[in-house]
C-alpha cells in the first residue's frame, strides 16, 4: 500500500521519495488524515524506537526527520481544524545567562520531529521573552535548557514570571546539572535527562493540557 | 623527553594542510564576535568586518603576522617561587578539572559539592608532586555567579600556593586578587601577575561579549592566555576528527591573533577540549580516542606555530572509580606527555563526564602521572654506563650469575625504576595477610592522612585579610541581589 512506501521512505532517509509519494497521495485523493498519521507520523514513532533500541544514530533520526517535515509541508495546505493544530505548541530555550544551545537544539529538533510546533527562542533569554513568545504563540508548554548551576536559579525566575502573567502553559526543564528535585522544588511541572524523554514527557503535559495528542 | 622523540600522528604535509584549510576558514568564513571593540581592534589589524552582522574575516597576511609574534613560551609565577613553572613544552604541568558538580568523598558517597570540599582538594593539589597548578575541582552548586569566581579565586591563592589560573568571568576582581599576591612577592618582574588566563571560545566560530571583554581585560595586564576551543565533532563541527581539527584551529587562532593586536608578544597556549560528540548518549565524552586524537594533533599545531599546548588528561566518562575510569585517565595522560602538552587541565581526579571530582581518583591520577613520565623517559642516556657490557661481562654467563650485589645495580635501581606508591605490587598470599588493600583503598588512606595533616603555606596576614575582603564583598552583593 502507498501509505506505507511513504513510511518505508521516511525509514530509508529518503527524502525525493517521500515528496513524490506523498504527492502522489494528495492528487489521488487519499485522506490528508491518514497521510499524515499512518505515514509520516507512524514512521517517526518507528524511528523513535529504533533510536531508543540503539538500532539507530542522533544523524540518522535528524535525517528522518527532515525527510518527514518535508512531507508534511506538501500536506499543510490540506489540514484543517484539530490536525492544523497539530500536536500543540511548545516555546523553548536557555535561560538567561546560559549559552550551552546543543542539547536544547536536539531537545527542539526531536520535538519538531515527534510533530509539535517548537518556537525556539534560541539561548540567553530572558524571563519576559519567555512569557510574551509564550502568550504569543498559544503554547501549551514551555521548555527551559539550562547548563549551568548558576544560571539553574534564573529557571525558577522564568517559572514565577510565567506564572504571574497568568499563563496556564505547562513547564519542562532539562540540561546536565538539573535534576527532579530542582524541577519539583522550582515547581516545574516535568524533567527530562535527556531528549526522547523530553519528547515523551512534552506528549504527556500537553495531553494534560487538552492538546490533540 | 628530547623534542624529537614527541609522539605524533600528522605528517609534516598533514600539518601543512590543516594550516592551510585553517587559513582558509578564517578568511572567508571568520568568527563571529559580538564585541564592538575586538572587532575595532581586528579590523584597524587588517580583518575585514562586518559591523551588523558581528564577523571578523581574517586575511591570511594577517594571521601569518600574528603567528609571527607569539613567544615560544612563557614563565607561569607563582606565589611560591619554588612552584613557578614555564610554559614552553619542556614539561607537562598537570591540574585537575575545576568546575565538576559532584565530589566522590574519601568515605565513597557520590554528593553534590560543597565550598569544604574545593578548599581540601586545593589542599591535595598542593600537596602532590605531580599537580602544578592550583584547582578547587569544583562549582558549589549553589554558590550565585559573582561569588562563585571569588570563591574560586580565593581559593586558589589560599589553600595552595602552587600556580594559578584566572576564570573567564569577574575580571577585574581577579586581577585584584592576583595584584595583592604579587604585592607579597619578591620573585615577581615588575607588573607581572602569578596568573594565565583560562578561556573557552564558542563552537562553531564565536565567543560572547563578556568573555570577549574579560580576555581584553588580561591581555592589556599581561596576562598569558590559555585559549581552549571545544569542538563537538558531529554536533558543533565537522563530523571528521581532521575537520575537527581545522575549525578548532580556526578557533584559536582567531582568539589568539586578536590577543596579538592588544599585547604584541603576549604568551598563548593552544588548547583543546574537543572530542566527538556521541550520536547516541548525546554527550561529549573525554574519554574517547578520537579527543587523544585531536590532542595530538593539538599539540603538533602548537608546535608549528611555536608555542606551547594544553590537553585534557585524566578526564573520564565512567560514573565511578573502575577499571574504564583508569583506562580512560592513563590513555589521555600518557599521550598529552608523549605529545608533548605543556598544561593539562581537566584533570586528575576528573569522572562523570566532567560532572564529579573523585578524591581518590585524584591520587591514582598522580601515579598514572609518575608512570607515564617514567615510560616518557624512555631509556634516558644511552652510553657505556647505561650499555653495562662491563658489568655484564663480569657477571659472566650462567649460574651462579646474578646482579643483585653488583655496584652497577647499586647505583642505578632508583633512578630506572618506576616506584609505585599506591598501585599494588603484592604476592596474593602477602597481600592478603597485609589486609587485601587495593590501590583505590590505599589512595583512600593517602587522602585522609594529606588532609589530616597538610597545611599550605599562609599568605602574609595582611594580603589574606584584604583578598577576604574581596571575597566578602561579593557575598554581600550575592545576598543582595
Ligand atoms: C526543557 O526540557 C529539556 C529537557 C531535556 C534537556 C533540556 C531541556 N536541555 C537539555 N536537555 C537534555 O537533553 C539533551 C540531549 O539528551 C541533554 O543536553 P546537554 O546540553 O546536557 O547535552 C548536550 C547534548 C551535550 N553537552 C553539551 O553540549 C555540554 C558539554 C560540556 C562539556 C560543555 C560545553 C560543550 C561548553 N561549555 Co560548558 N560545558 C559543560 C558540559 C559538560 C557536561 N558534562 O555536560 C559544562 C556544562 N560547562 C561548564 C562551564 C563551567 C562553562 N561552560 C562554558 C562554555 C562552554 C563552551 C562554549 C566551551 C561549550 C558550549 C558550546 C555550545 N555551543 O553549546 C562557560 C559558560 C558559558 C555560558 N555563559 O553559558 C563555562 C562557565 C566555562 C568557562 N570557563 O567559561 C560546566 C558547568 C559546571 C557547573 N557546576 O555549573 C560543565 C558541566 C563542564 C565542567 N564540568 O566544567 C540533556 O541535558
Amino acid at each position: 500500500m502507498a501509505v506505507e512506501d511513504i513510511s518505508r521512505a521516511v525509514l530509508a532517509f529518503n527524502l525525493a521519495g517521500v515528496t513524490e509519494l506523498v504527492q502522489k497521495e494528495i492528487d489521488a485523493g487519499t485522506d490528508i488524515d491518514t497521510i499524515l498519521n499512518e505515514a509520516l507520523i507512524g514512521a517517526m514513532d518507528e524511528v523513535g524506537k529504533r533510536f531508543s533500541d540503539g538500532e539507530l544514530y542522533v544523524p540518522e533520526m535528524l535525517m528522518a526527520a527532515q525527510t518527514m517535515k518535508a512531507g508534511l509541508a506538501l500536506l499543510k495546505p490540506h489540514l484543517t481544524g484539530d490536525s492544523a493544530r497539530a500536536k500543540g505548541t511548545v516555546v523553548i530555550g536557555t535561560v538567561k545567562g546560559d549559552l550551552h544551545d546543543i542539547g536544547k537544539n536536539l531537545v527542539a529538533m526531536m520535538l519538531e520531529g515527534a510533530g509539535f510546533n517548537v518556537v525556539d527562542l534560541g539561548v540567553d533569554v530572558a524571563a519576559e521573552t519567555f512569557v510574551q513568545a509564550a502568550g504569543d504563540n498559544g503554547a501549551g508548554v514551555v521548555a527551559l535548557s539550562a547548563l549551568l548551576t548558576t544560571t539553574m536559579p534564573a529557571m525558577e525566575g522564568t517559572i514565577k514570571a510565567l506564572q504571574e502573567a497568568g499563563l496556564t502553559v505547562k513547564i519542562m526543564v532539562g540540561g546536565a546539572p538539573v535534576t527532579s528535585g530542582f524541577a519539583d522544588r522550582i515547581g516545574a511541572q516535568g524533567f527530562s535527562a535527556d531528549a526522547p524523554g523530553a519528547v515523551e514527557l512534552a506528549r504527556k503535559l500537553m495531553a494534560a493540557q487538552g492538546g490533540s495528542s | 623527553m628530547a623534542p624529537d622523540r614527541h609522539l605524533t600522528l600528522l605528517s609534516e604535509e598533514e600539518v601543512e594542510q590543516i594550516h592551510a584549510a585553517t587559513l582558509q576558514v578564517l578568511e572567508e568564513v571568520g568568527l563571529w564576535l559580538p564585541n564592538r571593540e575586538v572587532l575595532e581592534i581586528l579590523e584597524g589589524a587588517g580583518a575585514e568586518v562586518d559591523f551588523e552582522k558581528h564577523v571578523a574575516r581574517y586575511p591570511a597576511d594577517m594571521v601569518t603576522a600574528a603567528i609571527g609574534r607569539f613567544p615560544d613560551g612563557f614563565t607561569w609565577y607563582a606565589r611560591n617561587p619554588d612552584h613557578t613553572i614555564r610554559i614552553d613544552g619542556s614539561r607537562t604541568h598537570f591540574s585537575m578539572p575545576d568546575s565538576a558538580l559532584n565530589v566522590i568523598g574519601p568515605d565513597g558517597k557520590h554528593r553534590p559539592g560543597v565550598p569544604r570540599d574545593g578548599e581540601d582538594i586545593c589542599r591535595l593539589c598542593d600537596a602532590l608532586p605531580n599537580m602544578a597548578v592550583a584547582s578547587t575541582g569544583i562549582n558549589p552548586p549553589d554558590m550565585p555567579g559573582g561569588l562563585l569566581e571569588a570563591w574560586h579565586t580565593r581559593t586558589m591563592f589560599c589553600s595552595s600556593s602552587k600556580a594559578v589560573f584566572g576564570v573567564s568571568r569577574e575580571v577585574d576582581m581577579v586581577l585584584e586578587m592576583a595584584r595583592i599576591v604579587a604585592d607579597t612577592c619578591d620573585h615577581l618582574p615588575e607588573g607581572v601577575l602569578p596568573l594565565v588566563a583560562i578561556m573557552n571560545p564558542f563552537s562553531p566560530l564565536y565567543n560572547e561579549a563578556d568573555q570577549l571583554a574579560g580576555m581584553l581585560k588580561y591581555a592589556r595586564k599581561g596576562v598569558p592566555i590559555s585559549i581552549s576551543p571545544e569542538v563537538q565533532a558531529g554536533a558543533t563541527g565537522p563530523a571528521t576528527v581532521a575537520g575537527a581539527l581545522v575549525q578548532q584551529t580556526a578557533e584559536f587562532l582567531g582568539h589568539a591573533v586578536l590577543v596579538q593586536c592588544v599585547q604584541p608578544g603576549l604568551g598563548v597556549i593552544y588548547g583543546t577540549v574537543s572530542s566527538v560528540f556521541d550520536m547516541k548518549k548525546m554527550i561529549l565524552p573525554y574519554g574517547a580516542p578520537e579527543a587523544d586524537i585531536l590532542a595530538v594533533g593539538t599539540v603538533q599545531m602548537a608546535r608549528r606555530y611555536g608555542i606551547p599546548a594544553r590537553n585534557t588528561g585524566g578526564s573520564s566518562d565512567a560514573n565511578v572509580l573502575d577499571m574504564q575510569a583508569g583506562a580512560e585517565a592513563m590513555m589521555s595522560t600518557l599521550i598529552a606527555i608523549l605529545a608533548g602538552a605543556s598544561f593539562v587541565l581537566h584533570g586528575a581526579g576528573e569522572l562523570e563526564n566532567t560532572m564529579a571530582v573523585s578524591y581518590e581518583k585524584i591520587l591514582l591520577d598522580d601515579e598514572i602521572i609518575d608512570m607515564s613520565r617514567r615510560f616518557a623517559r624512555g631509556l634516558g642516556v644511552v652510553d657505556a654506563e647505561t650499555l653495562a657490557v662491563d658489568v655484564i661481562k663480569q657477571v659472566g654467563c650462567g649460574p651462579p650469575g646474578q646482579f643483585l650485589q653488583q655496584p652497577h645495580t647499586f647505583s642505578h635501581f632508583r633512578s630506572e625504576q618506576f616506584m609505585p606508591r599506591l598501585f599494588v605490587r603484592d604476592m596474593y598470599s602477602n597481600w592478603e595477610k597485609a589486609g587485601r588493600q587495593t590501590a583505590e583503598q590505599r589512595a583512600a588512606a593517602e587522602v585522609e592522612r594529606i588532609l589530616a595533616t597538610h597545611r599550605p603555606e599562609p599568605l602574609p596576614d595582611a594580603a589574606q585579610k584584604e583578598i577576604d575582603a574581596i571575597y566578602h564583598a561579593a557575598e554581600k552583593a550575592a545576598l543582595n541581589k
